[in-house]
């Protein structure tokens, strides 16, 4: 936004320095050279998105084109978009200025279901038509990625096409493709989204399906419109994610963003295949980064930003075979340039003291694990191999460091959950407690400080769980209350997300395209930022629900039979369904499965090539 | 270790950008320099970085200066052309020298002030000359709160000119540790003195530019 033109607005509205550009890293290209011109649009707020590890490689990668422009774009904060409604500011891009209406292609990264209201304001404030059938040929083609792109069927009405899988190969694949159809006078937007579909592998345009439902609601029939269209996408994958691209001069922000660091992605995939979660199933193969190629990566980031912390990110990183390399590598010179080391995801039973000493510059004073279930039947049941004495290890380690404060994460209301199992989260948080005054060493000049946060179970697609009934609303406020009622120690402190958002989460996230009539109806109730607690609406999405004659509760109370067809089963993402179904039965009967690491279970992502660690494994 | 002072300036969409935000851009900058800085000691060490004079958000300057301490001898040259290969676009580093002086010994600032408004008086500038005949008295931000205040001891010069039917003023104001004026107070109190309230925001309506263009010592010269 150009800060002398609308200097008198941007004076009125909280941190200007989201809309003002100018940052370090952007990339500025010439018109002139340019023959694809993107709009790469976060519908969240500008420090959200500026933080997303995902969006800087599809930034830099489609940058990497010569004749490809990306710029970016964030959803304006509450004030900003009603000064801009108000004086007829149109959405526009943060490198150029110009108006997201004007690009060939406006992308959208889906994060998490909560950012779909983002989007649909997004498109009307950049003047977009919000269907995917109301536009012309004059408007850019709506493409969506990202997590929630394995299933978002909700919003199928308004997205000409969706990139499902790693997008770092496949968008300019499909910037190319536009680029030489302009060129050859073969574009049109039907064309263009044809043959993406039919000639690029991992592109899915909703439009060329058709869905019949059953008397019972369910799905009858979900078939291409023409025989040529494929009857499943197939994900895409980087297959040699050694040499993958990946950006080492990120835009510098100005302002405070959420996570204003160094993030280097060791590895994809997760070996361990916890039941209720989708990223550990979706992202497979696994494969991992050599350590000479992150040590590299880090240093040019370092020299190239000035942070002084280096987060290694990936799903449970202590997984990663050569962490403690990693961290002897990266500790020569980090530590004399003051940088510290932080570990965000570790897992309690490969925390050890070595690890523990590398990360102890951190400067927070705690550390945070995640059991996710408060006894080891449960947890067998989702396949969390993490025992009891696996955490009260991992805390060990740290009071003996010196810290005081450890954070428990959990999840209540997962599949077979009793009070007993519920009941086990105070009474590990209580043991915890004793185990900080069983240490020699401790640091006695703080009291320790237990934090319990329970999430609400979401049962997600491409997961064991897809069959899974969401407990009710008020259950998961009766659970709650069983472990506030039972902590007895002012050392205990306990957090819980609100189950009025994971009611709607858990609808979107396994909804079809019926929801469409939902999410156009929250449009027009003003919704927006439903990720933001303090903009979050639960009657405004009831209202949306009966005004489009939507009953939520079949998409969340419900288990589903065995043999129903998914919204998403017209996605490939290598795992099968058989196998997700086998370790559903698996769960029910509280029997964990081996990792990846221990053995194979033929999960079916062995179908993808490279140098996967599926295949080192198999030998 | 070499007390540092570097001269620079802060225009375009950088303007916008809060003090915290500034500091923050700028100690990378001073990391990725890679110039030997010096860092303060305890549990979160950061470069050692002090800036002589506040600046609202949204007011330029082509006059900002930071202290910073580097190990050993200063390279002044080098770090000069160093600190300009890691600035933003629209941060200019203009000077960097070893101090012979204190930020204390700084007195006043200087800006100039462009106020557009479609109802601009034909007087305006004879109006905004004898403005301060009269008292003009604002609430202002003081350490303690809100108070009533005569701005009129803050301010050493007022001038102004009309050119094309926008006003543009030249200031002077107090700039000291204890009496140290916004010259967002001076558009306020020209705005107020002429009847011209900003009503109309949009692009091309009401509107208003600071730029801070010179920091002086009590004597009047520049402070260096
Ligand atoms: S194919 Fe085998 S090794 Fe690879 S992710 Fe699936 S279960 Fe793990």
């Amino acid at each position: 936004m150009d800060s002398k033109k609308y200097g008198s607005i941007l004076r009125t509205v909280s941190k200007p320095a989201r809309y003002t550009g100018g940052e370090r890293g952007q990339v500025i290209k010439d018109k002139a050279d340019v023959l694809c011109r993107w709009a790469f649009c976060f519908p969240d707020s500008y420090e959200i998105g500026m933080s997303n590890l995902g969006v800087r490689i599809l930034y830099g990668a489609l940058n990497s084109e010569p004749d490809v422009w990306c710029e970016r774009v964030y959803t304006p904060w509450v004030d900003m978009q009603e000064r801009m409604r108000e004086y007829g500011i149109p959405l526009s891009a943060h490198e150029s200025g110009d108006p997201i209406s004007e690009f060939d292609i406006v992308a959208f990264t889906l994060q998490y279901e909560m950012c779909y209201t983002n989007v649909l304001v997004m498109l009307e404030l950049g003047g977009i038509p919000e269907r995917a059938d109301e536009r012309g040929e004059d408007d850019p083609i709506v493409i969506g990625g990202g997590p929630c792109a394995y299933n978002a069927e909700p919003m199928a009405d308004f997205f000409d096409i969706f990139s499902i899988g790693e997008g770092e190969e496949a968008l300019p694949e499909l910037a190319r493709l536009y680029i030489k159809m302009k060129a050859d006078g073969t574009y049109s937007r039907r064309a263009f989204l044809f043959r993406a579909a039919t000639e690029l592998d991992g592109f899915y345009v909703p439009s060329l399906y058709r869905v019949e439902y059953g008397e019972d609601g369910t799905i009858a029939s979900f078939e291409p419109v023409d025989e040529r269209v494929p009857r499943r996408v197939i994900k895409r994958v980087v297959e040699d994610f050694d040499h993958a691209y990946f950006p080492t001069a990120p835009v510098m922000p100005y302002t405070e963003v959420v996570h204003d660091r160094i993030m280097l992605e060791v590895f994809r995939g997760c070996i361990r295949g916890c039941r209720f979660c989708q990223a550990g199933m979706v992202y497979r193969p696994v494969r991992d980064r050599s350590v000479e190629t992150l040590c590299r990566q880090a240093e040019e980031m370092y020299k190239n930003t000035g942070y002084d912390e280096i987060s290694l990110t990936s799903l449970a990183i202590d997984d990663y075979t050569c962490v403690g390399e990693l961290t002897d590598e990266l500790i020569k010179w980090t530590n004399e340039n003051k940088i510290s080391l932080s570990l965000p995801s570790l897992r309690a039973d490969s925390f050890t003291r070595e690890l523990m000493a590398k990360i102890s510059g951190v400067r927070s004073s705690g550390l945070t694990f995640a059991p996710e279930a408060g006894t080891q039947r449960l947890r067998d049941a989702i396949n969390k191999n993490v025992r009891e004495e696996d955490i009260l290890n991992a805390v060990h380690i740290a009071f003996e460091a010196g810290k005081s404060q450890v954070k428990l994460y959990f999840m209540i209301g997962l599949p077979t959950e009793t009070d007993e199992d519920v009941l086990g989260i105070p009474a590990l948080a209580a043991k915890v407690i004793e185990e900080y005054y069983k240490t020699e060493g401790r640091n006695k000049k703080r009291p320790p400080q237990v934090t319990i946060s329970t999430a609400c179970f979401i049962p997600k697609p491409f997961t064991p769980f897809q069959w899974a009934e969401q407990i009710s609303k008020e259950e998961f406020v009766r659970r709650q209350k069983l472990i506030a009622d039972n902590i007895h120690d002012r050392r205990i402190k306990y957090n819980f997300h609100d189950s009025e958002v994971s009611f709607i989460e858990a609808v979107l996230a396994r909804g079809d395209r019926r929801l469409g009539k939902v999410m156009s109806e929250m449009h027009r109730l003003g919704a927006c930022f439903d990720a933001w607690d303090e903009h979050f609406s639960a009657e405004r999405w009831q209202a949306a629900f009966e005004s489009a004659g939507i009953d939520p509760d079949f998409y969340t109370r419900r288990e589903r039979a065995p043999g129903e067809i998914f919204p998403w089963d017209v996605i490939d993402v290598g795992v099968t369904k058989k196998f997700l179904l086998s370790e559903y039965e698996a769960a029910k009967a509280s029997r964990p499965s081996k990792n990846c690491r221990e053995g194979c279970s033929g999960c079916g992502a062995l179908v993808y090539g490279g140098d996967t660690l599926c295949r080192k494994m198999r030998g | 270790m070499t007390p540092v002072r570097v001269a620079f300036s802060k225009t375009g969409s950088l303007s916008f950008i809060s003090h915290l935000d500034l500091m923050r851009t700028v100690s990378r900058i001073l990391v990725r320099a890679d110039i030997g800085i010096y860092y303060t000691e305890g549990f979160n060490p950061h470069p050692k970085l002090v800036f002589a004079l506040p600046l609202s958000v949204g007011a330029e300057s082509v006059s900002e200066l930071f202290d910073i301490k580097v190990e050993g001898e200063a390279d002044c040259g080098l770090i000069l052309s160093r600190l300009r290969r890691e600035a933003p676009p629209e941060m200019e580093i203009r000077d960097v020298y070893v101090p012979s002086r204190k930020f204390r010994d700084i007195a006043f600032a200087e800006y100039d002030i462009a106020i557009h408004h479609k109802d601009m008086p034909e007087d305006g500038a004879e109006r905004v000359n004898t403005l301060t005949d009269s008292p003009l008295v604002l609430t202002k931000k003081t350490k303690s709160g809100e108070a009533e205040c005569d701005i009129r001891e803050y301010i050493a010069a007022l001038t102004a000119e009309l050119r094309e039917g926008d006003l543009y003023i030249k200031t002077r104001l107090s700039a000291d540790a204890e009496h140290y004026l916004n010259p967002e107070y001076v558009v306020l109190a020209v705005r107020r003195g002429l009847g011209i309230e900003e009503d109309d925001i949009a692009p091309g309506g009401d509107t208003y530019s600071i730029m801070r263009t010179r920091i002086l010592d009590g004597a009047g010269e520049d402070f260096r």
